[in-house]
């Protein structure tokens, strides 16, 4: 019984460990998304006001 | 024949003269025929510009015809007009060969072999989602490559009278644009992002190609700079608002999962104390019973615990589980053992209670003599089972978790867990986060555009 309740504990730590790496990955991907996504936004903000700067 | 040409024309010009006085011409048969054929071709000529037949402009000198009903029908001058109205709606499709339909949310390209061919907005998302090739648009708009440099897919566009035209390159965006907004449901999808690093890709094209040579006048392409600027600022703003939004349940899910993890191993501790506990218990009383039997240790130990029922049971259990171990001397020397201390002591344990205990008769019988029963599911017990631990909760929990982050839990497939986990290879790690899903498969390099466009000054 003892043996079981062992290893079912350690299967279940693992899944948890599983689980929040994934999490963390994601978490990761989205910050360096958000950041990618923010850098875009500025380049065409930034030509946006190149442009009409040489226009006027 | 001259004579009779002129006689005709007099008698045509002069309007008092009757119908009669036509017929008492007298002329013959053959200048009969002379005479309708020549009418025919003249008559126009008669009444509108005898003078001006020479000009070589026909169509700007003969305003005037326009006015009169009885021209206007006449054959040669129509014949005239229509070609020269052809012409301008040739000119006219050259400059404007493509269209837009609204209807079909389609695009009528006149290719170079004045061939009207049909590009639907559903190609293009087709090219884009699935990489499905269109002859028109690798033509005409923009081609998919992967640069083995950065391992990644690029969008080249191609200067063409599609691209460079900012209508129709306007019109495109504002579908894709459509596009994202009637499909929030899924912004935080593969498709999504691709629409979106397209449509940042298209605004580089048009301000590094387009705008910067445009014939436009100075208002129109500041009005157009704005508008696209404006619609990727807002898309942008959504995706991040919608990506935050995700990360702020990230971050709830790793506090429920850190709520479990604690619990399971408090519970876990739990367990291994007791089961400590109750393995030093065990080990300590075999020792005393196996190896050197002390009364005296034995009587101050019961006088210590005076002999309560968790004592008992555990002693119960001991023998229980240490029967085999017991020989029959070792319970003779207990028996013994027990008569001696009894007989010096005052009578305050129940000798034969003790005794009875160690029968085989009362080995099955929990509810001892003067004993307190031994309550097996009350909280005191030792004995922690299965149950206690609640691990089907936690399982529940954790698959309730996998299936909201749509992360696979994989309970059944325990040792690729275990290898993916515990193991620092690069390579495992490459599989663990490739089980999750499949985004870099179809990443986008998201300067492609900015590196790869041509690059004009400003000519204004």
């Amino acid at each position: 019984m003892d043996n079981e309740i062992i290893l079912e504990v350690k299967e279940l730590l693992k899944h948890i460990d599983y689980l929040e790496i994934n999490l963390s990955d994601e978490f990761q991907k989205n910050n360096k998304q958000i950041l990618t996504l923010k850098n875009n936004l500025n380049n065409i903000n930034e030509l946006c006001h190149l442009l009409c700067k040489k226009i006027f | 024949m001259l004579n009779t040409k002129s006689l005709i024309r007099r008698k045509k010009i002069t309007p008092v003269q009757s119908d009669k006085e036509f017929e008492e011409i007298n002329i013959d048969e053959n200048e009969k025929i002379i005479k309708n054929l020549e009418t025919e071709v003249i008559k126009p000529s008669i009444f509108t510009m005898p003078k001006k037949q020479e000009s070589e402009n026909i169509y700007v000198e003969n305003d005037d015809i326009f006015r009169q009903d009885n021209i206007i029908k006449e054959g040669r001058i129509g014949n005239i007009f229509d070609a020269e109205f052809k012409k301008e709606e040739q000119n006219e499709l050259k400059k404007e060969d493509i269209i837009y339909d609204e209807q079909s949310s389609s695009y009528i390209i006149i290719d170079y072999d004045n061939e009207k061919k049909t590009l639907k907005n559903e190609d293009i998302l087709n090219y884009i989602f699935n990489h499905k090739e269109n002859e028109l648009i690798k033509k005409y708009i923009f081609t998919i490559n992967y640069n083995m440099i950065n391992k990644q897919f690029e969008f080249n566009f191609i200067v063409s009278k599609f691209t460079e035209n900012i209508e129709i390159m306007i019109k495109l965006l504002n579908f894709i644009n459509d596009y994202i907004n009637n499909n929030e449901k899924d912004i935080m999808s593969e498709n999504i992002d691709k629409l979106m690093i397209f449509f940042y890709q298209i605004i580089i094209f048009i301000f590094k190609n387009i705008l910067q040579v445009s014939k436009y006048d100075k208002l129109k392409l500041a009005k157009y700079s704005s508008y696209l600027s404006y619609k990727y600022s807002t898309m942008v703003l959504k995706k991040i608002s919608n990506i935050e939004n995700n990360n702020l349940i990230i971050n709830n899910t790793f506090q429920s999962l850190f709520d479990i993890k604690k619990d399971l191993l408090s519970k876990f501790n739990q367990v291994c104390s007791l089961q400590n506990s109750n393995l030093q218990r065990h080990m300590s009383l075999n020792k005393n019973i196996t190896t050197s039997v002390e009364p005296s240790l034995i009587l101050n130990r019961s006088a210590k615990y005076k002999l309560s029922s968790e004592d008992f049971v555990d002693s119960k259990n001991l023998l229980s589980d240490n029967k085999e171990n017991l020989n029959s001397d070792s319970k003779e020397k207990i028996m013994t053992m027990f008569t001696e201390s009894a007989a010096k002591s005052d009578d305050k344990y129940n000798i034969n209670n003790i005794m009875n205990f160690f029968s085989e008769d009362n080995s099955d019988n929990n509810s001892d003599n003067n004993y307190q029963e031994v309550d097996m599911s009350s909280e005191e017990n030792i004995l922690v089972t299965e149950e206690k631990l609640n691990l089907n909760d936690i399982k529940e929990e954790l698959q309730q978790i996998s299936n909201n982050s749509n992360i696979p839990l994989e309970i059944s497939n325990k040792d690729t867990i275990s290898e993916h986990l515990y193991s620092n290879n690069l390579e495992s790690n490459k599989i663990k986060s490739s089980n999750i899903k499949s985004k870099s498969d179809y990443s986008y390099n998201t300067n492609s555009a900015l590196l790869n466009s041509k690059f004009y000054e400003l000519n204004l």
